[in-house]
């Protein structure tokens, strides 16, 4: 029997990486929301890597190296904010800029695509297969924007400025681009900030 | 309420509503149990964990390819319709808990915005189209 990894595919990967958001969005604790956060960042590499193309690999490359950083980031904050006797459970942060708060902040902003950490989004998800960007499209960011909005709800002026930059900025490149996977990339900014807003 | 198996389940309703508003979840794990063999009565809290519906996702990522290939296409529907079902059927504050190591890990914590997210989100979603035009 041929071994897992020669047979995995992206059908399988887009279902480890839907089931990666869906725990994310469930999660009721940082080590649950973790791990599906991890799982999400590796399935939707290899859906930018099963394009099998020289441009796509060197994407899927920056794209695994800016979310495990960003999961770095996150784990980094987490385990800062347990060692200072925080709660292990997914509740609303203490509206402090303490240096855990500030890391997870991070970890989360960058999967959610606010600029400045943005560059990574359309720079993959054109990359990715056709099946890669229809599922790229629905999960990363929607998830951290949930995750931004559930454990942060303080920063309701700084996400309702952030959803104005991610609209205008996803309104303008999108009019720009002439590749229609570039143009769906942009419009993740435009549908980041609606999620945000209803948040 | 704590049950002893190493799996809890646990809602914040009386065990009345449980038992009436237990839905697919109840159903999957009893089928789950008897594919076990579990004759005993805490099937349900046992396997309870395997209902969640990311996991049921990711377990059915890695059987996915082990699917032949003329079905794979149809099989690839079953799970996310299994995890949705399971997903609808789930009352508000449901909570499925793992032990792992000295903490209770929460699997699973429904307080309504979540699956208001997801159903909107669902809905929302409707420019995947977009993306098969040029091909």
């Amino acid at each position: 029997m041929p071994s897992i990894l020669k047979i995995w595919d992206s059908k399988a990967s887009a279902l480890a990486y839907a089931g990666g958001a869906l725990g994310v969005t469930f999660a009721g604790d940082f080590f649950t929301l973790f791990f599906f956060w991890e799982i999400m960042a590796a399935a939707s590499t290899y859906l930018i890597w099963a394009r099998r193309t020289k441009e796509s690999d060197k994407a899927g490359m920056r794209y695994v190296l800016v979310h495990f950083f960003g999961g770095g980031l996150l784990l980094s904050g987490i385990l800062m904010h347990l060692s200072s006797g925080g709660s292990f459970l997914i509740e609303n942060l203490e509206e402090t800029y303490t240096l855990s708060n500030i890391f997870i902040l991070l970890g989360v902003a960058l999967n959610s695509a606010i600029p400045p950490l943005h560059a990574w989004l359309a720079d993959a998800y054109p990359r990715a297969t056709i099946t890669g960007a229809v599922f790229m499209s629905a999960f990363t960011t929607k998830s951290a924007v949930y995750v931004f909005n559930s454990s942060v709800p303080w920063l309701g002026d700084f996400g309702m400025c952030r959803s104005g930059i991610m609209a205008i900025y996803g309104t303008v490149y999108a009019v720009l681009a002439n590749d229609i996977r570039e143009i769906l990339a942009y419009q993740h900014y435009e549908s980041g900030r609606v999620y945000g807003q209803q948040l | 309420m704590t049950h002893t198996g190493g799996i809890a389940f646990r809602h914040f309703m009386h065990y009345g509503e449980v038992y009436r508003h237990r839905g697919y979840r109840y159903y999957i794990s009893k089928w789950l149990g008897k594919l076990f063999i579990l004759s005993n009565e805490d099937y349900y809290d046992r396997l309870s964990y395997l209902t969640v519906p990311a996991i049921i996702l990711i377990l059915g990522a890695f059987v996915l390819p082990l699917i032949p290939e003329r079905i794979r296409s149809s099989a690839f529907i079953v799970f996310p319709l299994i995890a949705l079902g399971i997903l609808w059927s789930l009352p508000d504050g449901s909570l499925i808990q793992l032990p792992f190591a000295s903490y209770e890990l929460h699997l699973l914590t429904v307080d309504g915005t979540e699956s208001h997210f997801w159903n909107h989100f669902c809905a929302h979603h409707h420019h995947w189209w977009r993306v098969c035009l040029p091909y």
